[in-house]
């Protein structure tokens, strides 16, 4: 008998034989088919519930989402309420008379500033003033 | 053929081996048909792990009914938990597993060693007085060391040198290393072949 403690031992076939004849042999006369007849019909009911498992899995997954999606409905509605504007109401004509004069006034307070005016006649103020 | 590879034969005798490392072509999807419920998937399945799943079952129990019963229970056991089998791993070792996990269970529950029911061979009977008498020692010899091993290591040697399963596929079914499985080996041997010494001395 070979030392057996290194990398991929091989079978000790006498150690096996001396087994064997310790052991006997598997019985030989077994009725395989009787067997594998009994275990399939044990394994009917198991089997049957794996298939109603899968069938139902399914719908349940989707009844599941049910509620889900009308909550998401709900929280979706209610953002839209409260997040965006809503549409303001349409100028009459002295509303818009009146928006035209603001504009034009500011527009020309501000005329100095653009062309530089405005800071020309700072620095002769502060001319004048010193 | 010899002596180490009869139960494979057996095993053997209908479709192709289950081993760990070479799965058949078509097993992942007679798995997921398993899984889906189909009973022809499950015949398929169980045909071709039935008989060598039977000599394993069989060296755990140590009776023909209890291996059939151990091989009944774990082919259940694999409908049960078939949901929980990852796709694309190997059928072969997760079963066994089952298999030699669930035996070592029942006979703990049973307080029951495989060498307490061991028939002695009928070898026996066409020997000399002498040379039976010589074989009787032997067998009670190897059978308080086998019986003496610790658990993991007398699977192990059953698996290996009885059933033919090798080191890696007993790893993977036990959930232990490579190199544990071959300490194992190493230590069941060592242990087995100082019973066995005196026999192998008077032969030569």
């Amino acid at each position: 008998m070979s030392d057996d403690f290194g990398r991929d031992p091989a079978r000790d076939g006498e150690l096996g034989l001396a087994l064997r004849d310790v052991l006997g042999e598997v019985p030989g006369d077994m009725d395989w088919e009787g067997l594998r007849g009994s275990i399939t019909t044990q394994a009917e009911l198991p089997l049957a519930r794996l298939r109603r498992g899968r069938r139902s899995g399914g719908g349940w997954r989707v009844r599941s989402l049910v509620p889900l999606a009308a909550a998401a409905g709900i929280a979706a509605a209610a953002l839209a309420l409260t997040v965006l504007p809503e549409d303001p109401p349409p100028l009459s004509a002295e509303d818009l008379q009146m928006v035209e004069q603001v504009v034009d006034a500011s527009l020309s307070e501000a005329d100095p500033l653009l062309t530089g005016e405005a800071a020309r006649e700072a620095l002769l103020e502060g001319a004048v003033g010193s | 053929m010899t002596a180490a590879s009869a139960p494979l034969a057996a095993g053997r005798a209908g479709p192709p081996p289950a081993g760990a490392h070479a799965p058949p072509p078509d097993e992942p999807e007679l798995v997921e048909r398993v899984r889906r419920g189909d009973p022809a998937a499950f015949d398929v399945l169980v045909g071709r792990y039935m008989r060598r799943a039977f000599a394993v079952a069989y060296r755990l129990m140590g009776q023909k009914e209890d291996a059939e019963d151990l091989v009944q229970d774990a082919f259940m056991a694999v409908l049960q938990r078939i949901e929980t089998f990852q796709a694309g791993r190997p059928f072969g070792p997760w079963f066994f597993r089952i298999l030699v996990n669930r035996g070592l269970n029942s006979r703990k529950a049973r307080s029951l060693r495989a060498v307490d029911q061991i028939p002695l061979s009928a070898a026996s009977a066409s020997l000399s007085p002498e040379r039976a008498a010589e074989q009787t020692e032997l067998r009670e010899r190897l059978g308080m060391a086998l019986e003496g091993l610790p658990e993991r290591q007398r699977v192990i040697v059953n698996l290996f040198e009885l059933e033919g399963f090798d080191g890696p596929e007993i790893a993977e079914i036990l959930e232990i290393a490579d190199g544990t499985v071959r300490w194992h080996l190493h230590e069941a041997r060592k242990t087995l072949r100082r019973a066995l010494a005196p026999y192998e001395r008077s032969r030569t």
